[in-house]
């Protein structure tokens, strides 16, 4: 019965996510592709779009802490963090970056910071929503192994 | 060094993904594998032709056009298939453009789509390879 509630609040947490536009289409492409030779394809992949995140932000971070910024290197950083984000299926992330590329073509500093920390506070919104979504199906997975 | 003898006389479908990011590659071979195909990946235009210099024998190559250098997969796309690469070439690009698809079909590509690639596009190129389409 455990096992029953865990999947029940972990249906509910994805129809949330996706509701909230947080994810799209491609996600469940992905959640699709994952199955029993391949148990552990969505983590995998939210793992390396978590790490490729925030070693964008990590360098998008230095690159706006510079005299003078460098506004190509910001839109090709952003440009990556689009595409990774498009592949995974993160929605509100992938559109949060059209709007900084969008805001990049006044080349304003300040404009950009505004930017670029909603493009981080969609990121750590999702990276929160999919830790509980991992945490839920490892312990659903537990469950089923010790049923079998 | 060609692959005139496309498809794998395996007829275990391999394809080649030329894509610089790793999310996307995960993505892509994971994908692919979940359909059969297994996959070797190039990080940029420049190692998917020495792959395929190196006598490489694939049935796909998934080229992104949205690397650092562009213009490299355009090239690379046109050497391959000057070098006699028969597989069969999909292109991938971020924004539609009548000329971003023209480049990569001019240049050999048999198809082009927007990234993300769906499923269901991999499938019927999967097909069609299967069928010597």
């Amino acid at each position: 019965m455990a096992a029953v509630a865990l999947k029940e609040q972990l249906a509910s947490l994805m129809d949330s996510m996706y509701q909230e536009g947080l994810l799209d289409e491609q996600f469940q492409q992905l959640q699709s592709l994952q199955d029993e030779t391949n148990p552990c394809f969505v983590m995998e992949v939210v793992t390396l779009f978590c790490d490729d995140a925030e070693r964008i932000f990590g360098e998008l971070d230095k690159i706006m802490n510079q005299p003078v910024v460098e506004f190509q290197q910001v839109d090709a950083y952003i440009h990556q963090l689009k595409g990774s984000s498009s592949s995974v299926g993160a929605q509100n992330v992938k559109l949060a970056c059209i709007q900084f590329r969008h805001s990049l073509e006044d080349n304003d500093r300040e404009g950009c910071l505004r930017a670029l920390n909603v493009v981080k506070r969609e990121y750590l919104h999702l990276r929160s929503k999919l830790e509980t979504m991992l945490q839920l199906e490892q312990r659903i997975q537990a469950y089923d192994k010790q049923k079998n | 060094m060609d692959d005139s003898e496309s498809p794998n006389p395996m007829h275990t479908l391999r394809a080649l993904i030329v894509n610089d990011c790793r999310v996307e590659q995960a993505i892509l071979v994971g994908t692919l594998r979940a359909l059969g195909v297994e996959s070797l990946v190039a990080n940029n235009a420049e190692e998917a032709q020495e792959i395929i210099y190196e006598g490489a024998v694939v049935d796909l190559i998934i080229m992104d056009k949205d690397m650092p250098v562009m213009d490299d997969v355009i090239h690379a796309t046109r050497r391959l298939r000057a070098m006699g690469v028969t597989a069969k070439i999909l292109g991938i690009i971020t924004f539609y453009t009548r000329e971003a698809v023209l480049d990569f079909l001019y240049a050999g590509a048999d198809d082009v789509v927007l990234k993300p690639v769906r499923i269901k596009k991999l499938i019927s190129i999967i097909e069609e390879i299967n069928n010597g389409i």
